[in-house]
């Protein structure tokens, strides 16, 4: 007995259209109606995006590209089940966000790493926000030579929920209600770590912007 | 200088003053423009009287600035072949499998060839995995048979050889390998295989499988010698 197919709400892509045209609802369609070249056109428009996103929360490059094509394995075994009424590319960020999570809770098996990454959470999360304005600090100036690196070390020092959303919303450009989407998150509390992220971040970055 | 204890305040706008804590609270609704005019005058009224909030302020939106403008790390060059592997294999994974859900014919996708080799490869080359790279993609796009070939880098001793494997005979929808490459690997300590299959029922594209095939190594003095024969194609992801 043959079950009923779901209604598809995206309509399926003309075939004189290029996929590079189509947006990813579109090139999801046809690689659901059997293009197989879609798929290689979702992993060029995402693959860099969430390579940057995995690194910016796990801050291991090589590790990175792993999950990423993790993300995609899994993106190609189950994209039949996916909800075409929601975004692809949230889709991908919460799988490839989940991914992440896991390889950092797998590195924090150790008991000690596990009990300081909960003291740290809960002190993120629960200490007053703070502001020390140490303008005057000529001890620092040299830092100014590695801006940059100093800024990647800023982003790597925050606390591992604060910096995912940190990276969502700073560097993928992500809109909280998305951010409340992949992360799993009600909005408030997205808005709450954002706030705190951004609060931890201008204490770390502060003595080289002066 | 200390913490800001959050007395210090400033009426602005006919409004209720900000207090210090109440900025830092809502600094991120302030910068992302989710407060009403009102509210986005008086906490602008407070960041221009209040020295350490309004030093805050720049802090946070400098130190954005600079984060969206770090610069973006890009895959590495064996990323999209490496994916591609992968696929390939998944591919191949659901047709053994089947619309049955059971795994009739796994094991026995199984055996590319015997690969004989001896004595191999000296290898002058420094860099070979670009020059392998670009092998594979040449060899990927030629159509089977092709020649074996071997990138110019790296040159062959006299009586290297590297057998063209067989065509797999439990697996129906790969055609025969269309190349062999010999790489060093580690400066030329060790050998590795990279045979590329075309698949006929596949259509070309980015995702025409590519196999990677481990080394197999003899003990023994002298150049290392290729031993024995390759195991499952989709052992090796």
């Amino acid at each position: 007995m043959s079950k009923a197919q779901p209604i598809r709400k995206t309509a399926a892509p003309s075939p004189a259209r290029p996929l590079g045209e189509l947006d990813d609802s579109g090139v999801v369609a046809a690689f659901l109606g059997g293009e197989k070249r879609a798929f290689s056109e979702l992993v060029s428009r995402y693959h860099t995006r969430l390579l940057n996103f995995i690194y910016r929360t796990i801050g291991d490059r090589e590790r990175a590209e792993d999950l990423v094509q993790e993300t995609f394995i899994r993106v190609y075994r189950h994209l039949h089940r996916f909800d075409q009424s929601k975004k692809f590319s949230t889709w991908a960020y919460t799988i490839a966000g989940n991914l992440a999570k896991n390889e950092l809770r797998n590195r924090s098996r150790n008991p000690l790493v596990l009990f300081q990454t909960i003291r740290n959470s809960w002190d993120s999360d629960h200490r007053p926000l703070e502001w020390e304005d140490n303008t005057y600090r000529p001890d620092d100036l040299y830092r100014k030579r590695h801006l940059k690196e100093l800024v990647d070390q800023a982003v790597a020092q925050l606390p591992e929920h604060h910096r995912i959303v940190f990276v969502l919303r700073e560097m993928q450009g992500k809109t909280y209600e998305e951010i409340s989407d992949i992360t799993g998150v009600n909005l408030g509390t997205v808005k709450s770590r954002l706030n705190r992220a951004r609060n931890n971040f201008a204490q770390l970055i502060a003595p080289v912007l002066d | 200088m200390g913490y800001m204890d959050g007395t210090q305040s400033f009426a602005g706008h006919g409004g209720r003053p900000v207090r210090c804590r109440e900025f830092l609270d809502a600094h991120s609704d302030f910068l992302d423009g989710l407060l009403s005019e009102g509210e986005a005058a008086r906490f602008e009224l407070h960041r221009e009287v209040c020295a350490s909030c309004g030093r805050y302020d720049r802090t946070v939106r400098d130190g954005l600035q600079l984060v969206r403008t770090l610069p973006e790390i890009e895959p590495s060059d064996d990323f999209l072949p490496r994916l591609q592997h992968r696929i390939y294999h998944l591919e191949d994974q659901r047709a053994l499998v089947g619309p049955s859900g059971r795994l009739p014919a796994l094991l026995a996708v199984v055996v590319v060839a015997a690969v004989a080799a001896s004595p191999l490869l000296r290898s002058s080359a420094s860099a070979p995995e670009q020059g392998t790279t670009a092998a594979l993609e040449r060899a990927e796009q030629t159509q089977p048979p092709a020649p074996r070939q071997a990138p110019r880098d790296w040159q062959l001793s006299s009586g290297a050889r590297a057998a063209v494997p067989t065509p797999l005979p439990a697996a129906p929808r790969l055609a025969p390998p269309s190349a062999a490459v010999l790489a060093p690997v580690d400066g030329g300590e060790y050998l590795r295989l990279r045979t590329i299959h075309s698949l006929d029922s596949y259509p070309a594209g980015p995702y025409s499988p590519l196999v990677y095939g481990p080394p197999r190594f003899a003990d023994g003095p002298g150049a290392p010698r290729l031993a024995g024969a390759w195991t499952s194609v989709s052992a090796y992801d």
